[in-house]
């Protein structure tokens, strides 16, 4: 029985949630507490610290923890960007990701029940391509592809291992407006055909994440949208 | 670069002093945007006593109002701007360190240095540079495209600023604006406290550089920002430059 826990909200993160169970995980949703345009001042680091310990009370040490960060659905262009906006847009999320990574640690490395859990981010291709009206977002969620490679580097020698997954734009967003450049919500620019689902094409990439027989890939990203984004 | 203007936030030293230095040589008017202007006067004026039109002003750019006003005064008095780089970082705090154990409030800074200054530059200088058809750009590292056990926080923010040049150079396509990374390594003030600390660094790093040894600022790093700032390099956007003589090369 793998034991996942599921950080995040929304459309897409309740799809995953359906896809995980499915795939036979017991799974625990975390909600960060942060509220969308808080102000990064204020915003409290060690949060979802409180969460996770909720959640591993009821749940028990995560074989999987499974981060999709906050990140605002519509476009805006840099000039036209309010502070505010750009804070949620950029900082907040890269506060979330670490507030997560600091939180999280003490449950995936060796010294804890599960003998070594993996930390996987799901993140839209955005980070990798840049998107016109999607600025802040790429960025924040480049920054996090970073951090999950440095925390690889770090945790290694502990057992913990991460992962990113990065999906298409269209699905992240789950029906909102998606980032405009690039055609990349037309799903004819897949190699596929079609740009993915959360339930039946990303959620069994997160069990095989999950599972032993992965054990020895870490730091890495995996691209899982029908084959839109083929640079890496 | 005759007739050309630039401004490079944390020009006063290292890196950025090198770009500067590079780019006056080559004609253009400099500006170097500095925090601590008795580092930066007396580094214009070195390269001024060479006959190169350099200037301090001082900008600390994790406040908006100095970013603003720094690139306001710029165009004020030389009435554009070409190319404007965003070299500055949060003083020495690099994020060294095991993640769960970082300086939350160094984090900030660094944030407050790298990204939201990122996103201030482009602000405050996007009128002009669309008006000179110019050039933006950021410095990233290949911290940031490989991670790095040792300064992972670092790796974070500059590999957002890495995405950042990508966006920015979509969106910005549109106003003739280009906008390029560059992901440096040369022997800077801070480089030169690192090898105190650790004198068998500098050893390390020329054996794993193809070219066998670590870059300078202005002779190595300078002529790049050149290429970026003029039109050499009219048709390259959303680019990231690595100039540490081929030791990362995993683009």
């Amino acid at each position: 029985m793998i034991r996942t826990l599921l950080v995040g909200a929304g459309a897409f993160v309740d799809a995953l949630y359906e896809g995980l169970e499915a795939q036979g995980h017991t799974v625990a949703v975390v909600v960060p507490l942060r509220k969308p345009n808080a102000d990064v001042a204020s915003y409290d680091l060690d949060t979802p610290a409180t969460g996770l310990d909720a959640a591993v009370g009821l749940l028990g040490y995560p074989n999987l923890v499974i981060h999709v960060p906050a990140v605002p659905e519509g476009p805006t262009d840099v000039i036209n960007q309010a502070v505010e906006d750009w804070i949620a847009a950029c900082e907040a999320p890269l506060d979330e990701a670490l507030a997560v990574v600091r939180a999280v640690q003490p449950l995936l490395v060796d010294r804890s029940p599960t003998g070594g859990g993996r930390l996987v981010w799901v993140l839209p291709t955005t980070a990798l391509s840049g998107s016109a009206g999607f600025v802040a977002t790429g960025a924040a969620c480049e920054g996090i592809r970073a951090l999950a490679k440095g925390a690889a580097k770090q945790w290694g020698s502990d057992g913990a291992t991460t992962s990113v997954l990065m999906v298409d734009p269209g699905v992240f967003f789950a029906g909102c407006e998606a980032p405009r450049a690039d055609g990349m919500r037309d799903p004819g620019l897949a190699a596929l055909g079609r740009v993915g689902d959360p339930v039946s094409d990303l959620a069994p990439l997160l069990d095989l994440l999950a599972d032993p027989r992965a054990a020895f890939t870490t730091g890495g990203t995996i691209v899982a949208d029908g084959g839109t984004w083929m640079a890496l | 670069m005759e007739g050309r203007v630039a401004l490079v936030t944390g020009g006063a030293s290292g890196i950025g002093l090198g770009m500067a230095t590079a780019m006056a040589r080559y004609g253009a008017s400099v500006v170097l945007a500095c925090l601590r202007t008795e580092t930066g006067e007396p580094a214009a004026a070195t390269l001024r006593e060479a006959g190169l039109d350099v200037r301090c002003v001082r900008c600390d750019v994790t406040v908006t109002d100095d970013v603003f006003a720094a690139i306001a005064t710029t165009v004020e008095e030389f009435g554009r701007l070409d190319c404007l780089i965003h070299n500055a970082v949060a003083g020495t705090f690099m994020g060294a360190g095991p993640i769960t154990e970082t300086s939350l409030d160094g984090w900030q800074m660094l944030v407050a240095s790298s990204l939201r200054a990122s996103f201030d530059c482009a602000r405050a200088g996007h009128a002009a540079l669309q008006k000179a058809k110019g050039s933006l750009v950021l410095l990233t590292s290949a911290a940031g495209m490989e991670g790095s056990a040792a300064i992972p926080l670092y790796g974070v923010v500059k590999a957002a600023q890495r995405t950042l040049v990508k966006g920015l150079a979509a969106e910005w396509g549109p106003d003739g604006i280009r906008v390029n990374s560059v992901a440096p390594l040369a022997l800077t003030p801070a480089f030169d406290t690192a090898i105190a600390a650790d004198p068998s660094l500098i050893k390390r790093l020329e054996a794993s550089t193809p070219l066998g040894r670590i870059g300078d600022p202005a002779d190595d790093i300078g002529p790049v920002a050149v290429f970026l700032a003029s039109d050499l390099s009219r048709h390259v956007t959303g680019q990231t430059l690595v100039v540490d003589g081929g030791g990362f090369r995993g683009l």
